[in-house]
């Protein structure tokens, strides 16, 4: 059985930015079978275009959605998201860049879904909101409905 | 969530020309593709330069009072978190300064180890830099998102020449960012044989694209800038710089690695969270490869060594910091060869952690980060918990000389078009790589109660 990568990004150190590293370690026995979970904190694009990284899911924080919401999107559409902003550190070139770079680089988009939970509170070591830690039980689901779609697609 | 969401680095746009009359003004309120927040301001008036300011506004991050009462090895793993792109660098110079005040000896096979570790942060970084970050100015493109679009083949092995550094990084380190095995004696683990080889085909792979990018590099054409710096890195009878050697310079100063302050000092200035470094006698330098490759070209690796010939830019190097890109390129082709060489031959430590006793006293070392020479010096009481802690990273160090550099620069150009020349110089800025969030974790806090004089 193949099984599909789960990019975990964020941060603990950050408030909300943990919300991915909290949802996957509860995630479903299934789903765990099913998948690869890999904690890459900064999504780069030298990972995802590497041989064997597609299809993957991609869990991370967002903003600009209302706090708590869930975002669901195919990934190859991360890349029109988030365009004209930066990550103030630009040694990185954000989640939107880095999928835009990896598709120039393709030639082709990527295959995957992202899923994403809306943050609200970034203070360092504020650990997770109330709001966020609400959503956990509905991001866990939708990352183990996004793995178990992309392994039934591969099968 | 890594982004920010108001409006970013370039998308501010430079300051128009104007102010008093005779007086040009060129700022970009946040520089693009270094790391960190800092902004360049430079005015000339009836044509000179008055004003060269690299701000580095970023907070100050604190580092060196948060190791105060910590263990050297939670120093060690604290100390990684202070860069995201050099955390090796960190964890070395930490490292070594403990294990020489300990008087700790290293088996051999974790002291090649730890140039393997560092090979990897050198491929990741530097080839993070040439493709991503510099080559871009020079091709004329706003970013290597635009780049990659024409130049899809190059940019594609940029992004295999860095995955080849960050996994070098995780099967030593356990991790690509901030590595979590280094520990006082050695390592927490020796990897398997069989996983370095796993590297292996990687590795050789790598050596022909890495030479094709020297020789690319030394293709693009630098703005015309030359100057003679004092340039100062670790040198070694034996080894390319990494670990060990002493700090010299090419006017003649010579100093163990742990005696950077007996030759230099920092200072702080108005405009910058960072400080400044600077010798005792007043003279800014330059670190980086540009000073390494020049001051240590007899101990490149052959293919390096041959590269660097071939496309016959010693001089260019050492004169003009544009040609930082080629320096890069040398270095590259070095870690890449070096860890090719170190995977092939590789048996496990028979002493993976030697043992050690906590003493009292100074631990004090310098090591060769990606952009340069790193000082830390640590003051541990008998327990071996850190009292107090001085960090010296690279960019601290360059931020004199690259004010000097804007300043020198600035007559040549300034007869381009105003964003033309703005341009140019983000792109001397760039040729350093400065790494601003390194520089600004400093914490000079005094607090001068009304009517006592500030001591």
């Amino acid at each position: 059985m193949t099984r599909i990568p789960v990019l975990v990004c964020g941060t603990p150190l950050r408030g909300d930015d943990g919300a991915a590293l909290e949802a996957v370690r509860e995630l479903p026995a299934g789903t765990r079978r099913m998948a690869d979970l890999r904690v890459v904190g900064q999504l780069e694009a030298d990972l995802l275009v590497e041989p064997g990284i597609e299809p993957c899911v991609v869990v991370d924080t967002v903003v600009g959605v209302p706090p708590g919401s869930l975002v669901s999107l195919p990934l190859a559409a991360v890349a029109e998201v988030g365009i004209g902003a930066m990550p103030h550190s630009s040694h990185s070139l954000g989640i939107g860049r880095a999928v835009r770079l990896a598709q120039i680089i393709l030639g082709r988009p990527l295959t995957g879904t992202f899923v994403g939970v809306g943050g609200v509170d970034f203070r360092a070591d504020a650990g997770l909101s109330e709001t966020v830690h609400a959503a956990l039980p509905a991001l866990r689901t939708a990352v183990a409905d996004a793995v178990a779609g992309l392994a039934a697609a591969e099968a | 969530m890594h982004e920010s969401t108001g409006a970013g680095p370039g998308l501010v746009p430079p300051a128009a020309t104007g102010g008093r009359d005779g007086e040009v003004r060129f700022e970009v309120a946040e520089l693009t593709r270094v790391e960190g927040e800092g902004s360049l301001k430079l005015v000339v008036r009836d044509g000179e330069v008055v004003e060269a300011q690299l701000a580095i506004f970023e907070a100050p991050r604190y580092f060196e009072q948060l190791v105060v009462g910590r263990t050297p090895d939670e120093v060690i793993d604290i100390v990684a978190r202070i860069c995201g792109i050099c955390p090796v660098a960190y964890q070395m110079s930490a490292v070594h300064a403990f294990e020489d005040l300990f008087g700790v000896t290293v088996d051999p096979a974790v002291r090649v180890l730890r140039r393997l570790l560092y090979c990897g942060e050198w491929i990741e970084s530097h080839a993070l830099h040439i493709y991503l970050l510099h080559a871009p100015d020079f091709l004329g493109y706003p970013s290597a998102l635009e780049m990659a679009a024409d130049h899809r083949d190059l940019v594609a092995q940029g992004l295999r020449l860095k995955r080849l550094g960050n996994r070098i990084i995780e099967v030593l380190g356990g991790r690509a960012i901030h590595p979590v095995s280094v520990r006082v004696g050695g390592f927490s683990r020796a990897p398997r044989r069989r996983e370095l080889e796993a590297l292996l085909p990687d590795l050789e792979a790598a050596i022909p694209e890495a030479q094709a990018t020297l020789d690319w590099v030394a293709g693009l054409e630098p703005p015309d800038f030359v100057r003679d710096p004092l340039l100062l890195s670790l040198s070694h009878p034996h080894e390319y710089p990494y670990n060990d050697g002493r700090i010299v310079s090419n006017d003649g100063i010579d100093v163990g690695p742990d005696e950077w302050g007996s030759a230099f000092h920092e200072e702080q200035v108005a405009w910058s969270h960072a400080l400044q470094a600077r010798s005792h006698s007043g003279e800014m330098y330059l670190l980086g490869p540009s000073a390494r490759v020049t001051l240590s070209p007899e101990t490149l690796h052959p293919l390096a060594a041959e590269g660097l010939a071939r496309v016959g830019m010693a001089d260019e190097i050492r004169r003009n910091v544009f040609r930082s890109i080629v320096a890069r390129g040398v270095e590259l082709l070095h870690a890449i060869a070096e860890a090719r060489d170190i995977v092939a031959a590789y048996a496990e430590p028979d002493v993976i952690r030697a043992p050690w006793t906590p003493r009292a006293g100074v631990a004090a070392w310098a090591t060769e980060a990606p952009r340069g020479l790193l000082f830390h010096r640590y003051e541990l009481d008998g327990d071996g918990l850190v009292r107090h802690a001085q960090i010296v990273p690279p960019t601290s160090q360059n931020q004199g000389a690259i004010e000097r550099d804007l300043a020198g620069f600035a007559p040549g150009i300034m007869s381009l078009p105003h964003a033309e020349a703005t341009h140019r110089f983000e792109q001397l800025i760039r040729s350093y790589d400065p790494c601003i969030s390194c520089a600004t974790h400093f914490l000079d806090l005094r607090i001068e109660e009304a009517g006592e004089p500030a001591p």
